[in-house]
């Protein structure tokens, strides 16, 4: 049993509970212990740093101080945002600027300590298995499924934050669905913001760039879309039958559900049927299509 | 450290962003990429593009001996509704061929105009200004974010009742949305950081 720090942040136990029950059904089967860091904060999210920096990294910090604290020192974010935010407060203690320096010292601990805490997101986690590891537990490949891969906005930008070497045009996520036996298309919108963040706020926005990638998924012929971000998942699967309503409905799953599907998980135990575009008639007569 | 000089002329937009960002926004040479590939530059959508943004930053710091006019673009760039239409998606700061924090410098706009009082005043820089306030301020208080407290606590404030009315109970049922409080974490420790750093010779935010 491998143990690893786990960050779930605020979502995974609300809107994205789907993606806390997979995740944890897939370590299970990859022998991993994703141990939470104790009594671990908010983010802060977009909110925080988009109107007060400081606090942004204090909120971060303080949760990288628990990891410590706790003998944690890979710290799995899944959802994109907390990710970024942990990268981001990581990167600024390693520079070890007079900000980072002065709120180490408000917390009581030191910022070269605190930047050893290193936040990892579920693309970095998962392409850490050898080959053979993710294939060997499939009893339901995935053979000619056509996967659109969303990687939106935080998994990868800015480069400097997230470790990213292809931002623009990145394969890794299609690395980890072919493994599955899938195909990952290639599209136009794998990167572009979804707008979720002004979800309440803007709706007209999220709307509109729901629509632009469904559609550029659908045109590239994808059967459904696979991603790692609770904001876009809120966004792309709750609000299709707004933006693309009558049209042909694309399945939106948390890649952590669609290799649970692939080694023969229930839908209970991957929440596969809290989603509001049904997953599994899709899947099956796409499979059936091969 | 450095400690501020008594009447010291008061830091540009630039100089502040140089420090949250560690990126000069007078490297900017106008190029109009960080336009290109905002999602939120679209007709109707975003007021003056990023560019025109970094350009008013740059015509600050560049009448830095004629306070009036310098007063004049920092004005005109902190009361755009620009910086809150942004989405923070990254596309700017990752694509610029000068290396400029665009989005990181909106971060510090919008901070310097709530500090300053000079916010965009429309409805959607408003109910945009107010979600993030509200979010922040229960980050802080509780340690962790619920959805439908956050949501109701929005609309109490901003209206838009009808948006969305029929996902509540859609997620209800799907259980996406609970209807307690059921989380929290400790922040006394964030707390008093933060205030550390507002006693700090540093300054504020």
């Amino acid at each position: 049993m491998t143990v690893l720090g786990y960050y779930p942040g605020c979502s995974l136990s609300g809107a994205a509970r789907e993606y806390d029950l997979s995740l944890r059904a897939v370590a299970a089967r990859l022998e991993t212990e994703l141990r939470e860091v104790p009594d671990w904060v908010c983010c802060g999210a977009t909110s925080a740093h988009a109107i007060d920096h400081n606090a942004a990294f204090c909120l971060a910090a303080d949760t990288l101080l628990k990891a410590h604290r706790a003998g944690l020192q890979h710290v799995l974010a899944p959802c994109a945002m907390c990710f970024s935010r942990l990268a981001a407060a990581t990167r600024e203690l390693r520079n070890n600027s007079s900000l980072a320096r002065q709120v180490a010292l408000g917390l009581g601990d030191e910022a070269p300590r605190l930047a050893q805490v290193q936040a990892i997101n579920l693309l970095t986690w998962l392409e850490g298995f050898p080959a053979g590891v993710l294939e060997k537990h499939v009893v339901r490949p995935l053979k000619g499924l056509k996967v659109a891969c969303y990687y939106g906005c935080l998994l990868l930008r800015p480069p400097r934050v997230t470790g990213a070497v292809q931002v623009e045009a990145p394969r890794k996520m299609e690395a980890i669905v072919a493994r599955l036996g899938a195909q990952g298309v290639r599209w136009s919108m794998a990167t572009e913001c979804c707008g979720a963040g002004f979800s309440l706020t803007d709706k007209t926005v999220v709307l509109r760039q729901g629509r632009r990638i469904y559609g550029a998924a659908r045109a590239a012929g994808a059967d459904l879309m696979v991603l790692a971000c609770p904001m876009c998942h809120s966004n792309l699967d709750m609000r299709q039958s707004e933006f693309a309503a009558g049209e042909a409905p694309l399945p939106v799953l948390y890649l952590t559900q669609l290799i649970g599907l692939a080694w023969g998980l229930s839908s209970e135990e991957l929440g596969v049927r809290g989603h509001f575009v049904p997953v599994e008639p899709e899947l099956s007569a796409a499979l059936a299509r091969g | 450290m450095a400690t501020p000089k008594p009447n010291a002329a008061p830091l540009t937009l630039a100089e502040l962003i140089a420090q949250a960002t560690g990126t000069s926004v007078l490297h900017c040479y106008q190029c109009g990429r960080c336009a290109a590939g905002c999602p939120q530059n679209q007709p109707g959508a975003m007021e003056i593009s990023p560019t025109r943004v970094m350009r008013l930053l740059q015509l600050e710091a560049a009448f830095v001996d004629d306070p009036a006019r310098a007063d004049g673009f920092a004005r005109r760039a902190l009361q755009s509704p620009t910086p809150w239409l942004c989405l923070g998606c990254q596309a700017c700061t990752t694509r610029c061929p000068q290396g400029v924090d665009i989005a990181g410098a909106m971060d510090v706009l919008r901070g310097q105009a709530l500090q300053r009082g000079l916010a965009a005043k429309d409805r959607r820089s408003g109910d945009i200004r107010t979600f993030h306030q509200q979010f922040l301020a229960k980050a802080l208080r509780r340690g962790r974010i619920e959805e439908l407290p956050l949501i109701l606590r929005y609309k109490l404030a901003r209206g838009h009742w009808r948006q969305d009315a029929a996902l509540g109970p859609a997620m209800l049922r799907r259980g996406k949305l609970k209807l307690k409080n059921s989380h929290s974490a400790d922040t006394r420790q964030v707390l008093k950081a933060i205030d550390d750093l507002r006693r700090s010779p540093r300054g504020g935010p």
